[in-house]
């Protein structure tokens, strides 16, 4: 439904209002009828109230007159009937019938037949007059009989009144009715566009929303394919979005979306369709015939129109854009084909480094295609068992002993055998799965590090966390779950979280890793100097441990800038009564160097690959039957 | 019935008086009594008197007045639901047991006798022909314009404590 639908409803509102009055008018036109009638009814009963009164008053009046057979005096009597204007006719009786005295209004033709004695008592009612007669009497005494007619022209003058009164009220009614519905109406049809308006608008930008971006669609792919266009649909997604509505609240994101649209807007041409269809996504409709180099162009200028900052509410904002192109007919022939292969084309170009866009291609779909495989197959990993725990032995240089061991996840695929974390854990983040994956490894850790108490009492597990499993709100609570099921003691756990997750949700992480240091956990920084630490949030973070990444310790001591970050880490390490520790050590030179630096512990291929538990508590049986010695020797044993 | 056949023969309007009061009073002719009788019934049905009683009304005329036997018809009816008795009085004094009293033709010593008598008594006396001795009585009916009228004397009338209805004061010639 688009604005000419709501047109047409518009109308039909108008032509329903007529009806509505018209029903108004009906029912108080019906309820007047009822009126008048009941009114007629009414004036009809008292005018022969009134008649039977004035028979009376005139017969008592007139009675002596009779008596006395006083004809003028009785005449008199009756003439007093001239103040009553509806009493056309009245003749008194006498007991044997004759007339005695009769009175008529001026302008009563005299061929009005005189009823010849009346019956004594009688009442009779037309629709021209009513009449009416009675005996006269004194006392006991019948001294003859009194006959009234009265015409019903005061009745019908009343009953006019009324009938013109009731058209004017009705007519009035009708009237104020017709006023208010209208004022009404208004009131409806302004709300019914507003609602029109907001299912079909994104209220932020005032660009058209999901739903109306889906009908559009159709309707241009509809008409692409009748008349043979061409059509290329851009799907376009803000980097980084989020940050800016985390950090600096909604209605500073809101508008910066609102200025995102504007500048979105002024890149394309009349006939192009600009759309958000979701929280920081944008879709662009491109018509006249544009080849996928027209499209790769405008492509081009939205990234350039965005690269300008933004300042919004003194803030200069930079947002960059990753844009995925799709075409018709060439990648699709309906929306919801072409939408996915955009959407796939922008997953590439995010992947890329955003800031960049990409045009689909078969190769995408392929990619996508074993993306979404894999994603299936992951889904299912856990029920059927296909994860695995390999753990690598943390050993203290100064002693020689295994002192901890880090669990590190394996994914055995059925058909693509052994599958590196690397690949797996972001589509594990992506689709949400890693949530319950890391609650099995958690789970399957703490356990194994239970076993290995008895052969190693103190040796201590450590587990990695994801960024996305840091953001999950109940991760404290299945943490504490866990160590109670698994009756592990805190104290013999490490959480691992990288440097850059720890930095990027600085100021929310602080708080869980208080918790969790309050809990007895211990607390390291995984890949210590591959981001970049503000040394204010490491004096504040509640961490035991720092990790130095094996890319530094790959190429020392020969490589002099290295050797001096090393040096330099574990220095400031030691400076904040941190432990330090490096993996990768793979050669002697390189443990020497560690061991005469200071550093505390080591692992890597030099003392132990990661290895599966039973080999692990082997590993740790020969470990202990040794007295403590110096890391050399004990390399020297098991190489 | 001298006297009315002296009106008669006074007057032919009597005959028409008669006749337009048979209009009245169903069919036939009226014979002059018969006329008075119900002029004297009528006048004592619009006629209160200063005391209520359940006792009969007494309608009186002197012995041998030739309205009696008209007047003894009315005893079948009643006034105020009293029932009527017709007395015929011989001595001036029995003028004080009536209600009604009619005196016609009587002479004048008889006349002023009663006249005398019932001058403070609630007696409601009816006469038809005018002689200065009469002129005390409260109710005088005579002949004008060929129809029989009557004058009410207010003055006897308060005397003799007796109202009248406004009907019947308006129906009269003259009050006075």
């Amino acid at each position: 439904m688009e604005f000419a639908t709501w047109l047409s409803y518009k109308s039909g509102h108008f032509g329903r209002q007529k009806i509505n009055l018209a029903m108004v008018g009906a029912a108080l036109l019906l309820a007047s009828v009822v009126l008048i009638v009941a009114e007629y009814v009414i004036l009809r009963a008292s005018l022969i109230n009134q008649l039977d009164v004035q028979a009376k008053i005139i017969g008592a009046n007139s009675a002596a007159a009779m008596l006395f057979s006083d004809r003028n005096a009785a005449k008199e009597i009756l003439n007093t009937l001239e103040a009553s204007p509806s009493i056309d006719l009245a003749v008194l009786y006498t007991t044997s019938g004759k007339i005695f005295v009769e009175y008529r209004r001026e302008g009563v033709s005299k061929d009005s037949i005189l009823p010849l004695a009346p019956q004594p008592q009688f009442q009779r009612l037309s629709f021209t007059s009513a009449e009416l007669s009675q005996i006269v009497g004194i006392e006991n005494n019948n001294v003859g009989t009194i006959y009234v007619r009265s015409n019903l022209h005061q009745l019908y003058i009343h009953l006019l009144w009324y009938i013109g009164i009731s058209v004017f009220v009705i007519i009035a009614i009708i009237g104020a009715s017709a006023l208010l519905l209208r004022r009404l109406q208004g009131v409806i049809v302004h709300a019914e566009e507003r609602m029109g308006y907001l299912a079909y608008y994104d209220t932020i930008t005032s660009l058209p929303n999901r739903h109306a971006f889906n009908e559009r669609f159709a309707t241009m792919l509809q008409e692409g394919h009748d008349e043979g266009h061409k059509l290329a649909l851009l799907f376009l997604d803000l980097d980084d979005f989020k940050v800016v509505n985390d950090t600096l609240g909604h209605s500073i994101g809101d508008m910066l979306l609102k200025a995102v649209a504007e500048r979105l807007l002024t890149c394309v041409r009349q006939g192009d369709v600009v759309c958000r269809v979701g929280g920081d996504e944008f879709a662009m409709i491109l018509t006249d015939d544009k080849t996928m180099d027209a499209a790769a162009t405008v492509a081009e200028k939205f990234i350039r129109a965005l690269m300008t900052p933004f300042n919004i509410a003194d803030h200069n904002l930079y947002v960059g854009a990753s844009i995925g192109i799709s075409a018709f007919p060439q990648d699709g022939q309906d929306v919801s084909t072409l939408l996915r292969n955009a959407d796939a084309a922008m997953y590439f170009a995010k992947a890329r480094g955003k800031n960049n866009y990409q045009l689909f291609s078969g190769e995408m779909h392929k990619e996508t295609m074993h993306r979404l495989a894999l994603e299936g197959d992951l889904r299912n990993a856990l029920e059927r068992g296909e994860f695995e725990l390999r753990y690598q032995p943390i050993i203290e240089l100064s002693t020689g002993r295994i002192v901890a061991a880090e669990a590190l996840l394996r994914w055995c695929h059925p058909e693509k055998g052994v599958i590196s974390p690397d690949n797996f854990i972001p589509l594990a983040e992506e689709t949400g799965l890693i949530t319950t994956i890391g609650e099995w490894v958690l789970r399957t850790a703490c356990m194994d590090a239970q076993v290995w108490q008895a052969v190693n009492n103190g040796m201590q597990v450590s587990v990695n966390l994801s960024g996305r499993q840091f953001q999950e709100d109940h991760l404290i609570a299945s943490i504490s779950s866990i160590l109670e099921e698994t009756g592990l003691n805190p104290q013999l756990l490490t959480l691992e979280i990288t440097e850059s997750v720890l930095m990027k949700h600085a100021e929310v992480t602080i708080s869980s890793l208080r918790r969790l240091q309050e809990m007895g956990i211990s607390l390291s920084i995984d890949d210590f100097g591959t981001g970049y630490s503000s040394m204010t949030y490491l004096k504040r973070f509640p961490v035991a441990k720092l990790k130095i990444d094996q890319s530094f310790v790959r190429d020392i001591p020969h490589d002099t800038d290295d050797v001096a970050i090393v040096m330099a880490t574990i220095r400031m390490a030691h400076g904040l009564k941190l432990e330090i520790v490096a993996e990768g050590v793979e050669t002697r030179e390189q443990a020497e160097f560690l061991y005469k630096n200071g550093c505390d512990l080591v692992q890597g291929f030099l003392f132990s690959r990661p290895v599966e538990h039973s080999e692990l508590l082997e590993i740790c049986k020969t470990n202990l039957q040794k007295p403590p010695y110096k890391w050399y020797e004990w390399v020297l044993e098991s190489s | 019935m001298r006297a009315c056949l002296y009106r008669v023969a006074k007057s032919l309007g009597i005959l028409s008086l008669c006749l337009l009061a048979s209009e009245a009073y169903g069919a036939g002719t009226v014979p002059e009594y018969e006329l008075k009788a119900a002029y004297l019934y009528n006048f004592a049905l619009l006629t209160t008197w200063p005391t209520e009683s359940a006792a009969p009304m007494i309608f009186c005329v002197l012995e041998h007045d030739p309205l009696s036997t008209q007047l003894a018809l009315l005893q079948a009816r009643k006034i105020h639901n009293r029932s009527i008795i017709v007395k015929e009085i011989v001595m001036p004094e029995e003028a004080r047991a009536c209600d009604v009293l009619y005196l016609d033709a009587v002479q004048h010593e008889v006349l002023l006798a009663i006249v005398d008598i019932v001058r403070n008594a609630s007696i409601l006396t009816v006469t038809d022909s005018l002689d200065s001795a009469r002129t005390e009585l409260v109710i005088n009916m005579r002949l004008e314009a060929s129809r029989l009228v009557f004058d009410v004397n207010m003055a006897s009338a308060r005397r003799a404590k007796l109202t009248f209805s406004s009907k019947l004061l308006n129906l009269a010639k003259s009050i006075n």
